[in-house]
């Protein structure tokens, strides 16, 4: 009956660490090994593996299908089917081949950019590029007049998203300031590639590593100690930063990996995770982050900390915004979790956003019962809220990419009388059920609860069980599916990471989570009572998406009473007359096939004036589509009675009202909102 | 004093005659002498642990009916079985195995525990349902152990004539007393121990589980007081209603005014924010006044919260000593007095 300590990370997304030499045939052994032992469902190497591994691995070393030629793929084919063979007898050729043949084509690469960006590029000549490249060039000869076009799109890139709103003219003309942007954006490229060739000597046995950790399930990743403690200082609430934390692919785009609670990042509302950073601006020092690593940007923010930084970003859809943020310390006295107040038709409705199941520091790690986190912040605002006099409560877990289980136990507790939760289930198949720590509910009026693709993990957890109790009405789209639990292990498994903090150390899928009704979130997500609808691309990354991913599985139906069932049909009736009546339909499909078909090969043009209204009229109609400037849907929302009165700094004033204009303009709140209406006057 | 949570029946018992197993009666009174053996010392435990004996001494006492009831157990299973039937005997044998893992507590030995506690919510919920279910058991033991002696009587042509003995008697209202008790007891005792949860979690100013637990509480007061009002006075006598009645009515009370002390964490969370805006922001007559106000409120809210607590300590400690005492009295009043000699 004693529950476990289950202080568990539920996190989204791995991290690519810096390198360290590495003997790749050893680790990758040791490796094995210890997903054999120590993964849930340890997979099994065959050829079906080898060609898993093999897929993954093109798909790292050459994403956009820029660098290697079908010849070459021709020539690395043939280990498809043995990789599993490579790793059963320890016969290691595949990397070694992949090795050689990769450096010879990035060196390449970086030739042709030498000889192209030495002189100044002809922008008249009528060129142009398929892109994004659907297949890799059949012949290795014609690489090099390929990259050529890559570069000069690159350049061509960089000149207009660093030239945001200055005059330039559509007529290319060679004034001194045009020359200057171009040797600018030259620049850039360079250092890409070279960051590209950096990668490809130092990281590409880690890549090697992630790619047998992936083949597992997408959400086993080798660390090395760097990446350990980049990954160890997300959970940690009090560092001193602005409050972000990056992930860079190849091209060096970075983009938004997580947001720090209680950060001024978090409490814009106008970051969100998967949103690309272009520039950063401290006083009167900007920097274009293309230019430069994850980690010379951290350095960048720790020189200037104190001061408030701007930052220039572009959502996955499109927009760019300009954000002003300040780096403050991240105190656990600071407000995380905001309610506010939404008067509608004389109800009042209360409105919770929790951006991450985040959990405090103080208090012993070893007792969680002494761990104060998100739960409890929820509790007080729900007791604020109370004083309102709040006829029904929208809580918000869309973007919520999980985080302490523990959390997510007492916060759907909140709500739940008593009962089980959830199940988990270990590698021996043994069930133990996890039960709400408290008797009684806080708030027992109607409740609906918000969630979208990127809702996962402690997200799921939490929406499948108000599900499955008839508690809350869940409104938005499928969640993420990830339905299992990691825990950070060393990779020598004879010592301990406080022993050995110079060790690698592998995040391992060691568990998986239940329903109570028995069935899993896992792959298949929560599904919404009402959907509304949305966006799906390949931006909007589900854990189906991952060939890797494990598949759902079955657990034992706990013993619980729910709820008498919500009025689902009729409110959705409603909901959906309603969406098609205000347009709202609509012009998600617009923005849809808009994405669409920008995933599909278009010919770019290479020459300025036609590159030029190209890219203006890809950005006109990403705003005409996208931009929310004047779009107020809310009328009505503000703080709640207990919060006006709250003292603020002058940057929490001022974040404080960008909230909720930001929320103002919230589409699937104001549909949330009627629907709740809806719900409350039947 | 130990609560004595149990239901025993009253065992078998007959006027007796020789000992002869070679009759049947005799082979029904050697098994009936057993129980009665097992009654008194029974009696004479729960006698001394009601009237307010040495703890040292009721536990002998519960040892040497420990003690009793194998030696029971032995005498009957050592008889000879009655014309090759010892149908009667090893339920008889079976039976008082059952009564003393009851009577040791060893109830792992008779139910699934592990079955419990994966259907009850927490461990108070365990234990109400582990002892319902041994309840069950003895009930089922009992039935069984009548039936059996009801088929040996009638197989055997004796005529079972039913009359009460003082040992019964006595064995049924030490029953009955203790089933009211039981079923009171039960009723205070859900929403007491919401509170002790609740007072917990006050001292780690936990609000999820301050309210939850308060919540809770209140609702389970609530719950009980109805059930209350159902229940009659035992034998005229209510001093044992009265008391758990004042308790339920104060734990309802006592959840209905407890916002000052929710109101408090949240006043010093608001107190927190406006003392960090005001060293970092400028020193200007507003800002100072606005600071001034939040440090006024969370005094206020502090003695808000320190005054209804006080209150309500006072309140539950007077009231937990008048249930205690109640429960005794109640006790020493109705449970028989007896001395097994």
């Amino acid at each position: 009956m004693v529950m476990k300590n289950f202080f568990l990370l539920l996190f989204l997304l791995p991290i690519l660490a810096q390198s360290q030499q590495v003997d790749v045939k050893q680790q990758a052994l040791y490796l094995k090994r210890f997903l054999e032992k120590n993964h849930v469902q340890p997979r099994k190497w065959d050829d079906v593996a080898s060609l898993l591994f093999y897929n993954k691995w093109i798909e790292t070393i050459d994403a956009n299908k820029l660098l290697l030629s079908q010849e070459d793929l021709k020539t690395i084919a043939p280990y498809k089917t043995t990789i599993d063979d490579e790793l059963n007898t320890g016969n290691f050729q595949f990397f070694g081949k992949c090795a050689t043949l990769i450096q010879a084509r990035i060196n390449q690469l970086d030739s042709v950019a030498q000889s192209i960006l030495a002189k100044p590029i002809d922008f008249n000549k009528k060129e142009q590029i398929s892109w994004p490249l659907q297949t890799n060039i059949l012949l290795t000869k014609d690489l090099s007049s390929l990259w050529a076009l890559y570069i000069k799109k690159q350049v061509l890139q960089h000149i207009l998203n660093q030239n945001e709103g200055l005059q330039i003219n559509a007529a290319y003309n060679l004034s001194k300031d045009f020359s200057q942007a171009e040797k600018k954006a030259g620049l850039a490229v360079r250092n890409n590639i070279n960051r590209i060739k950096l990668f490809f000597s130092t990281r590409l046995e880690e890549a090697y590593l992630n790619t047998l950790a992936w083949c597992y399930d997408p959400h086993t990743v080798y660390m090395n100690p760097q990446a350990r403690e980049e990954f160890m200082s997300l959970v940690n609430a009090k560092a001193f930063t602005a409050g972000f934390s990056l992930a860079e692919d190849e091209e060096g785009n970075k983009t938004i990996n997580y947001l720090q609670p209680g950060s001024s990042a978090w409490n814009s509302s106008q970051l969100h995770k998967g949103d690309k950073l272009l520039k950063i601006k401290v006083g009167q020092d900007e920097v274009d982050v293309s230019a430069y690593s994850s980690k010379q940007i951290e350095q960048f923010f720790e020189k200037n900390s104190h001061a408030q930084v701007e930052v220039t970003t572009k959502t996955p859809q499109g927009t760019v915004q300009k954000i002003k943020l300040e780096q403050e310390k991240i105190d656990d006295d600071d407000e995380i979790v905001k309610s506010y107040l939404i008067p509608f038709n004389g109800k009042n409705i209360g409105y919770i956003k929790l951006p991450g199941f985040y959990t405090r520091e103080d208090g012993d790690i070893k007792n969680e019962a002494t761990l104060k986190g998100c739960a409890n912040d929820v509790s007080k605002e729900i007791v604020k809220l109370r004083k309102d006099n709040t006829a029904g409560l929208i809580l918000d877990l869309r973007s919520n990419g999980g985080g302490s289980m523990w959390e997510a136990l007492q916060l759907s507790g909140i709500f739940i009388d008593i009962g089980p939760i959830a199940s988990v289930k270990d590698k021996a198949g043994k069930v133990q059920f996890l039960k709400d720590p408290n008797r009684g509910t806080i708030y027992d009026g109607p409740l609906l609860v918000l969630i979208n693709h990127a809702s996962a993990s402690a997200s799921e957890f939490t929406a499948a069980v108000l599900q499955d109790y008839n508690r809350a009405l869940i409104v938005g789209c499928a969640t993420y599916g990830k339905g299992t639990t990691q825990v950070i292990l060393p990779l020598d498994t004879s010592s301990s990471i406080s022993n050995n903090p110079y060790g690698n150390s592998v995040k391992v899928t060691s568990g998986t989570f239940f329903r109570i009704n028995g069935s899993t979130v896992q792959w298949n997500g929560v599904e919404p009572d009402i959907a509304l609808p949305q966006l799906t691309n390949s931006f909007f990354e589900r854990e189906s998406m991952q060939p890797s991913a494990l598949r759902p599985d079955k657990s034992r139906e706990g013993i619980y009473q729910p709820g008498s069932p919500l009025p689902v049909a009729i409110l959705k009736q409603k909901s959906e007359n309603r969406l098609l009546d205000n347009g709202y339909k609509a012009k998600i499909k617009q923005q849809q096939d808009f994405l669409n078909q920008r995933e599909t090969s278009a010919k770019v043009p290479l020459n300025w004036s036609e590159y030029f209204s190209y890219f203006n009229g890809v950005k006109a109609q990403e705003k005409q589509l996208f931009d929310k400037k004047n779009s107020v849907v809310i009328q009505k929302i503000e703080n709640n009675t207990f919060d006006k009165n709250k003292m603020r700094t002058p940057s929490q004033i001022e974040s404080n009202q960008v909230a909720l204009e930001y929320l103002g303009k919230d589409e699937e709140l104001d549909e949330a909102i009627h629907i709740i209406y809806d719900w409350l006057t039947l | 004093m130990k609560t004595y949570l149990f239901l025993f029946f009253a065992l078998i018992t007959h006027l007796s005659q020789a000992q002869d197993f070679s009759t049947p009666v005799g082979h029904l009174q050697h098994i009936s002498t057993q129980m009665e053996n097992i009654n008194k010392k029974y009696l004479g435990y729960v006698s001394a642990s009601a009237h307010g004996k040495r703890e040292k001494k009721v536990e002998a006492l519960r040892q040497k009916l420990l003690t009793e009831i194998q030696e029971a157990r032995m005498n009957i299973a050592s008889m000879p079985p009655y014309k090759g039937n010892k149908a009667f005997r090893d339920t008889a044998v079976q039976f008082m195995k059952l009564y003393y893992n009851v009577m040791n507590e060893d109830y792992a030995k008779i139910i699934n525990l592990e079955e419990i506690a994966e259907q009850s919510y927490d461990m108070m919920e365990a234990l109400m349902l582990a002892e319902e279910k041994v309840n069950e058991k003895l009930r089922q033991g009992n039935d069984k152990l009548n039936s059996a002696r009801k088929t040996f009587a009638v197989a055997n042509n004796i005529n079972l004539i039913e009359s009460e003995t003082k040992i019964g008697s006595l064995m049924e209202q030490a029953t009955t007393t203790n089933k009211y008790y039981h079923d009171i007891y039960l009723l205070f005792f859900k929403p007491y121990k919401q509170e002790f949860f609740m007072l917990e979690a006050m001292n780690k100013e936990n609000m999820t589980s301050v309210e939850q637990n308060r919540n809770a509480m209140g609702n389970y007061a609530k719950e009980a007081i109805e059930k209350l009002k159902r229940i009659d006075p035992f034998e005229g006598d209510n001093r044992l209603l009265a008391a758990c009645s004042n308790m339920l009515f104060f734990y309802v009370n006592e959840a209905e005014s407890m916002s000052p002390v929710t109101d408090y964490y949240l006043a010093k969370d608001k107190f927190d924010a406006a003392k960090k805006a005001f060293e970092k922001g400028s020193r200007t007559k507003e800002a100072t006044d606005a600071y001034n106000k939040a440090v006024n409120e969370v005094n206020k809210a502090s003695q808000s919260s320190n005054n209804v607590n006080e209150k309500l300590n006072k309140q539950r400690t007077a009231l937990l000593n008048d249930w205690n005492r109640a429960v005794s009295n109640f006790l020493d009043d109705h449970t028989p007095k007896f001395k097994d000699r």
